[in-house]
């Protein structure tokens, strides 16, 4: 009835369904029955073909609106993720990544034991001059590459033809800071090599695989006081005395970052404690520039001047 | 219905008696004809039954219910030789008996006030037979139907305003019929 009807209207209405009621119309007996008849028949095929209905997997995908909770809430937690992981992703990429391609690098050396020996030498040394000998050992090529790494930029910037004399040198050699950012890229990008994963067992062979294709390497993970990462590294051949651009060593990460635990287990792991940086300055000077005492403790016990 | 569909034979049965008389009203006042009446009622349910794995929820199931029998009855009209009669053939069934007669039949209730609603009842509802076929329809949808102008006008395919008119022709005519027989 439309609101606009009158109240005659519905009093005509009324009269009807009394008039209605008055009047006997029903259906026959027989109708009746066979309409009944009918609905039972009907209905027991219904419950037959839905018994026998087979289970298909993508029935449910498809009539169950909770497909939709879950597809919506996986997608959001996808986003949710990235946006978490997002910011760290940007600060690694942007991090040292001419001491990654060096890192990463390192790690392709297939059984390199650990470095026991303290007594590296000074990162003054040519790398190509080392790289002659052409029967390197895994080792002695650990080393080679931390030595490469400490070669100033500005050789390989002059065209210096020595650094491309040798495969050790053109894998280890450090590119000019430009080119440093595509390279660390490329080694990103890459597949972990093939010879790291026999090189540790059990289940930590992914991690320290993934671990190594990262930008950030030993040098990341002294900053950061990661010492499962260190002994990670540093037991597969990881050069302890790596430098990043200005010159550092993962120890004066340690020690600039103020991780004792860090610092002490570099020490142990052979890093030097008087190499300097760049601009002259030592990890003793360092810690006791920032007054950290017990860094200064243990780098005077590890002969530090 | 959705409950039906899934082979529940009580659902059914309870759907079928809550709606049996209006559908019922609404297709013998229409055909005016108990058997034929009682041929279209049928026809309406084994439709709803045989249909039921295809229903969907879309509207009010009273809706889709009248909007079978109505199919189903204006088809009966087109189709049948006997049109004519029907619609020219007043309140006479086939048995020769017809529902105001048996109105005026149950006259053993008291008299006069009884006697009076009797008549007027009959008077009534001859009238609501001698309304043209369309309003008519509107008409039994809207009284025994319990349906919106909205959904008459989906059923029978027209126009809202259309059966807005219709109802209003139709309420008129009733309302002159019964002052005249008052």
């Amino acid at each position: 009835m439309t609101p606009e009807d009158s109240a005659n209207d519905r009093e005509l209405l009324e009269r009807y369904k009394r008039a209605s009621d008055l009047a006997p119309a029903a259906p026959s007996d027989a109708v009746r029955a066979a309409i009944l008849a009918e609905g039972r028949r009907v209905a027991e095929e219904r419950a037959k073909s839905v018994s026998r209905q087979p289970f298909d997997v993508s029935r449910r995908a498809a009539n169950d609106s909770r497909w939709k909770i879950t597809a919506f809430g996986t997608a959001g937690a996808a986003l949710v993720a990235a946006l978490l992981f997002a910011p760290r992703l940007w600060e690694n990429a942007r991090g040292p990544a001419q001491t990654n391609t060096a890192t990463v690098a390192t790690s392709n050396v297939p059984s390199a034991p650990p470095a026991t020996s303290p007594e590296l030498p000074a990162p003054v040394a040519a790398p190509a001059l080392q790289a002659q000998s052409g029967s390197l050992k895994p080792l002695q090529q650990d080393r080679q590459a931390s030595l490469a790494e400490s070669a100033p930029a500005e050789n390989s910037q002059a065209g210096n033809s020595q650094a491309g004399n040798s495969e050790a040198d053109k894998k280890y050699a450090r590119a000019p800071a430009a080119a440093a950012a595509s390279t660390a890229k490329s080694t990103a990008a890459a597949a972990p090599p093939a010879g790291y994963a026999s090189d540790v067992s059990g289940n930590r062979a992914p991690s320290a695989r993934a671990k190594a294709a990262e930008p950030s390497g030993l040098l990341a993970a002294a900053s950061s006081g990661d010492t499962l990462e260190i002994v990670t590294l540093t037991s597969h051949g990881a050069a302890v005395n790596e430098r990043d651009e200005l010159g550092r060593t993962p120890l004066m990460l340690a020690v600039i970052d103020g991780r004792p635990d860090a610092v002490r287990l570099l020490l142990d792991r052979g890093a030097d404690p008087n190499a300097a940086d760049h601009s002259g300055r030592t990890p003793l000077q360092m810690a006791r520039q920032a007054n950290l005492r017990e860094i200064v403790a243990l780098l005077q016990r590890s002969g530090a001047r | 219905m959705l409950r039906f569909g899934r082979g529940e034979a009580a659902a059914f049965e309870a759907l079928y008696r809550r709606h049996e008389l209006r559908v019922f009203r609404y297709l013998r006042r229409n055909v005016r004809n108990e058997a034929s009446a009682n041929d279209l009622m049928q026809e309406v349910w084994f439709a709803v039954a045989r249909s039921a794995h295809s229903y969907q929820p879309t509207a009010k199931f009273s809706t889709w219910l009248f909007t079978i029998a109505h199919n189903r009855m204006v088809d009966m009209i087109r189709v049948s030789a006997r049109v004519q009669g029907l619609h020219a053939g007043g309140d006479t069934d086939s048995e020769g008996e017809s529902p105001l007669d048996s109105i005026a039949a149950d006259a053993k209730l008291e008299p006069p006030a009884a006697v009076q609603l009797q008549d007027e009842s009959a008077a009534l509802l001859r009238a609501v037979a001698q309304l043209p076929t369309e309003q008519r329809a509107a008409f039994l949808l809207q009284a025994e139907g319990d349906l919106s102008v909205e959904e008459i006008a989906a059923i029978t395919e027209s126009n809202f305003e259309t059966v807005k008119s219709r109802l209003r022709y139709a309420r008129a005519k009733l309302r002159q019929l019964l002052w005249e027989y008052a």
